[in-house]
């Protein structure tokens, strides 16, 4: 059975994105269809325990730890743990079996699910400045407003009261920050002996993260109970995913949600667009509409544009954060019992400045990790990681760092072959990386020293190009879009995920694409105020 | 659909039972075997011996048991008697059939044996046949099953198992008779379909592999899968063999070998059962195929074991090694990897050929960090993974100071050690 549909806009995607610019619109009194190419995303279990409860033992453990579909037991190489515990086994499968990625030194990830990575992304926020939009066709004043009009929606937590607060940005409605353990607490505390010790020059800067992390409720959404199982996925609804959005979206009468259709095309086609693809059970479907806002991911966005521009075989710039991964260890805090409670997400951000940019990234305290994710790292026998893992997870602290996106040389490209296009990424750093990380990475062992931590010898490692799933920069504002987004040449088609941004600082992306995506909304309602749209 | 099973606690009826509730079923059981709380909804249990008459209630419909859509009749009664055929068998179960057909149930099968024959070597398959000839109606169908192996051992199978374990060198009678193995669970489905499918143009039904292969080669194979040796098989008489079980019955700790048996492999004729099974739409897993899946479970078990008691530093419970098997299952992994016979005695020797962080990929590795996983996820110990307790500092320096000099003094042996193992 085809489905034939009009509507006055419709969003390819239910991502962060996608929802963040429906809002404006549905808000204006457009009919807004969004569409994704996945089923409903199964929930957790709300009756799961605490992992400290779990630890001890409780009937069911291996059930909620290995995952109900062993997921935990998949082989895969996906540097990301929080992907191993969090995604149900198939998270990318169709992803892979759709775009059919042939990469060089690229971990390309993705997903068709519906809610896209944010259903396992590490909720990080952090607004962009003046010099991270520079380049840019837009500035910080065109963003202000949408920035704090997703802060409130989502719910942030944080504070603008340390070193990096003003980092993270200010003058954003912020909720109090999700309570730090005793481990994080010691090493913040170490550090603010240090930083006054020591000038503002050049120094590495610690503070509390800022996450899309509930601290108090918000609607129907609970706080963060401190359960330590974020790495398996929130029961609580506190961290922010952009099916909450749509959920909320979908109270509205003029706003319409279809999961599992696969826009495998969008194509002109007389006074509006055509949208055509098909449901997951095979059959077919075509959506006109006036305006298309393309929010499918920056991969899944460039390919739709490709198909639309006909720009197959054209090389796209693709950017990425260059990732590092690392353990420091506290000693004084070796011996300490385990907290009963705890936030396994982001705790504390870093920020280090580098020539002309910085580099920054998140600790985690490592409780929140299952052992065997960490004792995998250790480069001794399986017996003796566990003993060593065992001894020192109390006093272990894990790190990801970013560089940014210009010290990334990628390119996308999407091909055409007989049995149907896919997509070629080759991966790259540039030369200046390795200099540029070996003195990073010199600095900030010497600033742990220093405030009593050791960096773990070979620990720091590198992740392939990829692994950090910030994809941005193919499709960059003000040059194959204007500065409204909206595809040079294609009047009334936009594209509002990371395709739309021409640079990739260091700092987490998803906070300025939603942003940004509200902005474009609003500019869209703005324009057609006086005169809508309206049915074809 | 609502079935009525006697002999549920024999080998055959206990896989039977499983398979049945597996598919949602409801079950009648008549005899005297414990229920299993957790299957209690949909099966009940009336106590009956072969002889006796069934109790009423057994063939009514009650809260969510339907009236009996078939029985299924796997009893047997050994308790001998004397004569060519076992009459005392032949009129109970004609008792059980004429209630079943006084309570319109629509199917009643029999299970029957290969060996049925009015002129079989054994008592067993003349007493078969003669029940055979009590079937008449339209729904009343007979299963001649052949030689039944997989699944826990049991009965024969037990016995054929536990004598292929005792010696590579075994006296056997009837090396070369042609017999017709089949899978437990192939034999499962075949009791399934018969007591499912609408029309059967038949009245006997042959359930063993259509291919016979030797006795011997059932042996050898046996013995290849369960042991990993070469069976050598000494003939010898049929007296002989009779002899032997008269005095294996007399000492302990030798299998039993009925009497009975011995003279029912003799006899045993081949049976084209090609179109049977066809005509019920059933497959047949090959011999080898069988018998690999099942010595599968062993031998993850043992991998299990070691894997486990590695990981962990001591024995691991039973409820670990039964969720890394279980898993691996889920998994679908066919294999077990092969482990140095050393390290299952002595799981601890696997530290020194742990290929984690040689840099040289393996199986090992991989099926390391499962076991590792799984141990952590199972009921162990937690502190074996997340010490939980407080101790001050230096202490626990110094412990951790041990560990990582042991480790470092190590790594050289493990990467020279496991370059060889290769």
């Amino acid at each position: 059975m085809s489905i034939d549909r009009t509507t006055d806009v419709l969003i390819v995607g239910s991502g962060p994105a996608g929802a963040s610019a429906a809002f404006p619109l549905v808000e204006a009194g457009f009919r807004v269809t969004m569409m994704d190419a996945g089923g409903l995303v199964p929930t957790n279990d709300p009756a799961r325990p605490p992992l400290a409860h779990l630890r001890s033992g409780v009937p069911g453990k291996e059930r909620y730890l290995l995952g109900d579909d062993l997921r935990m037991l998949r082989e895969d190489d996906h540097p990301s743990p929080k992907l191993r515990a969090a995604a149900p086994i198939g998270f990318t499968k169709r992803f892979d079996d759709f775009y059919r990625p042939m990469t060089k030194d690229f971990s390309l990830v993705g997903t068709l699910d519906s809610g896209g990575l944010s259903n396992v992304w590490g909720a990080v926020v952090s607004a962009f400045d003046d010099d991270d939009l520079s380049g840019m066709p837009i500035g910080y004043a065109e963003l202000a407003a949408s920035y704090r009009t997703i802060a409130r929606r989502i719910g942030v937590s944080g504070t603008d009261a340390d070193d990096v607060g003003g980092f993270h940005g200010t003058g954003l409605p912020l909720q109090p920050p999700i309570p730090i353990g005793g481990l994080a607490q010691e090493l913040l505390n170490r550090y603010g002996a240090w930083a006054r010790g020591h000038g503002q020059a050049g120094r590495i800067r610690l503070g509390l993260s800022r996450n899309a992390v509930l601290s108090k409720p918000l609607g129907e959404r609970n706080a963060c109970t401190l359960d330590n199982m974020c790495m398996w996925g929130c029961t609580q609804g506190a961290v922010y995913q952009s099916l909450q959005d749509v959920a909320a979206l979908s109270r509205y009468g003029n706003f319409a949600y279809m999961p599992g259709m696969l826009v495998r095309a969008v194509q002109p086609g007389g006074d509006a667009y055509v949208a055509e693809g098909n449901h997951s059970d095979g059959a077919p479907f075509r959506c006109r509409a006036r305006l298309v806002l393309l929010a499918a991911g920056t991969i899944g966005s460039t390919r739709l544009v490709t198909g639309l521009m006909k720009w197959h075989g054209r090389r796209f710039r693709l950017l990425n954060n260059p990732a590092f991964a690392f353990a420091v260890m506290l000693p004084c805090r070796l011996g300490t019992a385990l907290p009963e409670q705890g936030f396994a997400m982001s705790q504390l951000s870093f920020v280090a400045s580098l020539d002309h940019s910085y580099a920054t990234g998140s600790l985690y305290a490592a409780d929140g990790f299952p052992a065997s994710e960490l004792i995998e790292q250790i480069p001794f026998s399986f017996a003796g990681g566990r003993r060593i893992i065992a001894q020192i997870t109390s006093a272990l602290v894990l790190g990801l760092g970013y560089f940014p996106g210009e010290f990334s040389d990628n390119h996308l490209c999407v091909e055409p072959a007989a049995e149907g296009e896919h997509i070629r990424i080759e991966g790259r750093r540039t030369a200046q990386f390795e200099p540029a990380f070996k003195a990073l990475r010199r600095r900030l062992i010497r600033a742990f020293l220093q405030m009593g931590a050791i960096v773990l010898p070979r620990s720091t490692k590198v992740l392939p190009q990829g692994g950090d799933s910030h994809y941005a920069g193919t499709l960059p504002m003000g040059d194959l879009l204007t500065s409204d987004c909206e595809l040079v040449g294609m009047p009334n088609i936009f594209v509002v995920d990371g395709a739309c941004f021409a640079r990739l600082p260091a700092k987490h992306l998803t906070f300025s694409v939603m942003a940004n995506a509200d902005r474009v909304g609003r500019r869209i309602a703005a324009r057609y105020r006086t005169r809508p749209p309206g049915p074809s | 659909m609502h079935v009525m099973v006697t002999g549920a606690a024999g080998y055959i009826g206990e896989r039977l039972i499983a398979t049945m509730l597996g598919r949602g079923w409801h079950i009648t059981v008549l005899g005297r075997a414990a229920i299993d709380p957790a299957a209690a909804p949909r099966l009940r249990l009336y106590e009956w011996r072969l002889g006796a008459n069934v109790p009423e209630p057994a063939f009514s419909a009650e809260k969510s048991f339907q009236n009996v859509d078939a029985v299924v009749h796997l009893a047997h009664d050994w308790s001998g008697g004397t004569g060519a055929v076992d009459e005392k068998n032949v009129r109970d179960t004609c008792k059980l059939l004429n209630g079943s057909r006084a309570h319109g149930v629509r199917r009643f099968v029999f299970i029957s044996s290969l060996s049925a024959r009015p002129d079989a070597l054994n008592r067993y398959g003349r007493t078969k046949a003669a029940i055979e000839d009590c079937l008449s109606g339209p729904g009343e169908v007979a299963a001649r099953v052949g030689l039944v192996y997989g699944g826990r051992p049991r009965s024969m199978y037990a016995t054929l198992c536990r004598i292929t374990d005792i010696s590579p060198v075994i006296p056997m009678i009837g090396a070369d008779q042609a017999v017709q193995p089949m899978h437990i669970d192939d034999v499962c489905a075949g009791i399934i379909a018969l007591v499912e499918r609408p029309d059967l143009t038949r009245k006997i039904y042959g359930l063993g592999d259509p291919h016979p292969v030797t006795f011997g080669d059932f042996l050898r194979a046996l013995a290849r899968h369960r042991r990993g040796r070469r069976l050598r098989l000494i003939p010898i008489s049929r007296r002989a063999a009779l002899f032997l079980a008269d005095i294996t019955a007399g000492v302990p700790f030798l299998p039993k070998i009925d009497r009975e048996r011995i003279l029912g492999l003799g006899g045993i004729r081949v049976r084209d059962t090609a179109g049977e099974i066809a005509e019920l739409g059933i497959t047949i897993r090959p011999l080898d195929d069988g018998l690999a899946a099942e010595t599968l479970r062993r031998r993850l078990c043992t991998e299990a074991r070691t894997l486990l008691h590695y990981a962990l530093g001591g024995k691991p419970r039973l409820s670990t090694v039964k969720l890394y098997v279980r898993s691996l299952e889920r998994l679908g992994i066919r294999r077990a990897i092969s482990l140095p016979p050393l390290a299952t005695r002595y799981p601890s020797v696997l530290r020194l050929v742990d290929p984690h962080g040689t840099m040289l990929a393996s199986d090992l590795d991989r099926r390391l960090g499962m076991a590792m996983r799984i141990a952590e996820a199972s009921l162990e110990d937690p502190v074996l993974f997340q010490l939980n307790h407080r101790a001050a500092p230096t202490l626990a320096a110094l412990r951790l100071l041990r560990t990582l000099t042991a480790e470092i003094l190590l790594w050289p042996l493990r990467r020279i050690l496991r370059w060889r193992c290769r």
